[in-house]
């Protein structure tokens, strides 16, 4: 397994990307770590991180010129197949992984034989990231996304989700499908909706797209980008390259659409929220905070919070909320308790007995094969 | 685990042969691209000079059509449609017939 982190300046956020990729486990398969230095500009950064790779046995290049994120991910998948890696997992630099990301996106990968490519769940990962109230300050310290995804590893490992597109912010992918699919296109100039073709194309070929709930991975977004000027302001794309693929698979902004009105895009939403607090009351119980009085929540407790006119239940931890309507003549403490206490047996199986609540079909793609 | 079948050890010279390596071959791809991207082009623009002299005969006889709907002045010799020359004919006959019934003495 080669690990082919893209860094484009970053001293802020990418030591903390390689020390966690330090701490991978590797159960499942042997990893490298190869750091592409797309010829960062900062002064002395490109020095800085090639002395960061050295310490921690990481295979370090710069290029000797800047070849943009397209290219630069194109040297990772080079470096898979010229390496006689089997897989390949493209990452950015602006990421924290669990402990467990390579062994959960292989699990994932290994569940069905079509899948061509499984992509990380994650705080940012475009329409399929999990809803946080804050997730730089919630989710960006290692024992946050190992205790995250080890929460989610209980219902979701081994369980891949079709999905429209792969994102590449951390996206696993194996030698054979990209022998059969190729590079990313450079037309995609210095990046974004590169991995959108890649994907499709990959998916015209009869592989699966997929994302795994399990391989749960921090991403602060946009890190590398903003840096390298490509997107300001509010925007998180680049209109000329959404151009490219709104004319080369005019369906599949229906796709999308398809995809997120289908229900699997309400349950990626839910389900592992709704999971993760019930997994943090069993190991850390909950606080019942009623509106006007003092209160006593403990940070590292699960925080039910009930409103003055007893309308509704918000039950939060570490930036994950649920809100729980109240009708009339519900009482609060019942409602929390049957959140808790009656579905608990949803949190306690894994895949191999209850294969998520997710619809996912067995064999075939979740959406139609328009492309 | 996952066994690997090294290859080629990743060091920097590597890495620098396969960069030069795919950067030669994206330099054929794009150059590729650009002969295709212009023949497109040439041949994008000779069909927008033929849809725009199609746009502009069709916009004169508009006008023609709409010049004669208007009742305005046409060259006699200007050939006319098969129906209009049928109206025009029967107009005449009807306005013929008119005046010999208007002479008739009653």
């Amino acid at each position: 397994m080669l690990l082919a982190i893209t860094v484009y300046n970053g001293r802020s956020f990418v030591p903390a990307c390689l020390t966690s990729a330090k701490l991978l486990e590797q159960h499942t398969a042997e990893i490298d770590v190869l750091i592409l230095d797309d010829c960062s500009p900062e002064e002395g950064f490109s020095a800085f991180l090639e002395q960061h790779c050295v310490e921690r046995g990481f295979i370090y290049y710069r290029t000797p010129r800047n070849l943009g994120i397209v290219r630069n991910v194109n040297m990772g998948l080079l470096a898979a197949l010229e390496g006689g890696y089997d897989f390949v997992i493209i990452s950015n630099s602006d990421v924290v992984y669990s402990k467990q990301t390579v062994d959960h996106l292989l699990v994932a990968y290994n569940s069905n034989p079509g899948i061509g490519s499984v992509t990380g769940f994650s705080n940012n990962v475009s329409i399929f990231s999990i809803p946080n109230v804050d997730p730089d300050l919630h989710l960006s310290k290692q024992a946050s996304v190992d205790w995250v995804a080890e929460s989610l590893a209980r219902q979701f490992k081994g369980v891949a989700v079709d999905v429209p597109a792969g994102i590449s912010f951390c996206i696993l992918i194996p030698a054979s499908v990209i022998q059969t699919v190729g590079l990313m296109d450079p037309v995609f100039g210095r990046g974004y909706c590169e991995e959108t073709d890649w994907t499709l194309r990959s998916l015209a070929r009869g592989y699966r797209i997929t994302l795994a709930p399990a391989a749960f991975v921090y991403h602060r977004g946009r890190g590398s980008t903003v840096a390298a000027g490509m997107v300001s302001g509010g925007h998180s794309t680049v209109p000329e390259n959404e151009a490219v693929i709104d004319f080369r698979y005019p369906l599949f902004r229906d796709q999308v659409n398809a995809f997120v009105r289908g229900g699997i895009y309400d349950e990626l939403k839910t389900t592992p929220v709704d999971l993760l607090l019930r997994v943090a009351n069993d190991q850390f119980g909950h606080d019942v905070q009623i509106s006007g009085a003092v209160e006593v929540g403990d940070a590292k407790r699960v925080i039910c919070r009930v409103p003055s006119d007893m309308n509704e239940v918000t039950i939060s931890y570490l930036g994950f909320e649920t809100r729980l309507k109240l009708k009339k003549g519900m009482q609060p403490l019942e409602v929390i308790r049957k959140f808790f206490i009656d579905d608990t047996s949803k949190t306690s199986t894994n895949a191999a007995t209850n294969p998520l609540n997710l619809p996912i079909p067995l064999g075939t793609a979740a959406y139609p094969l328009y492309v | 685990m996952t066994n690997r079948a090294q290859k080629v050890k990743l060091n920097s010279v590597e890495l620098d042969r396969m960069n030069l390596d795919q950067a030669l071959r994206d330099f054929e791809v794009s150059n590729a691209r650009v002969l295709d991207l212009t023949q497109r082009l040439i041949d994008s623009e000779r069909r927008r000079r033929e849809v725009e002299a199609e746009v502009e005969t069709l916009r004169s006889r508009l006008d023609e059509v709409a010049s004669h709907g208007n009742g305005a002045d046409r060259p006699t010799a200007e050939p006319t449609p098969f129906a209009e020359r049928v109206a025009r004919w029967t107009l005449r006959r009807a306005k013929t017939a008119a005046k010999t019934l208007l002479r008739r003495p009653s």
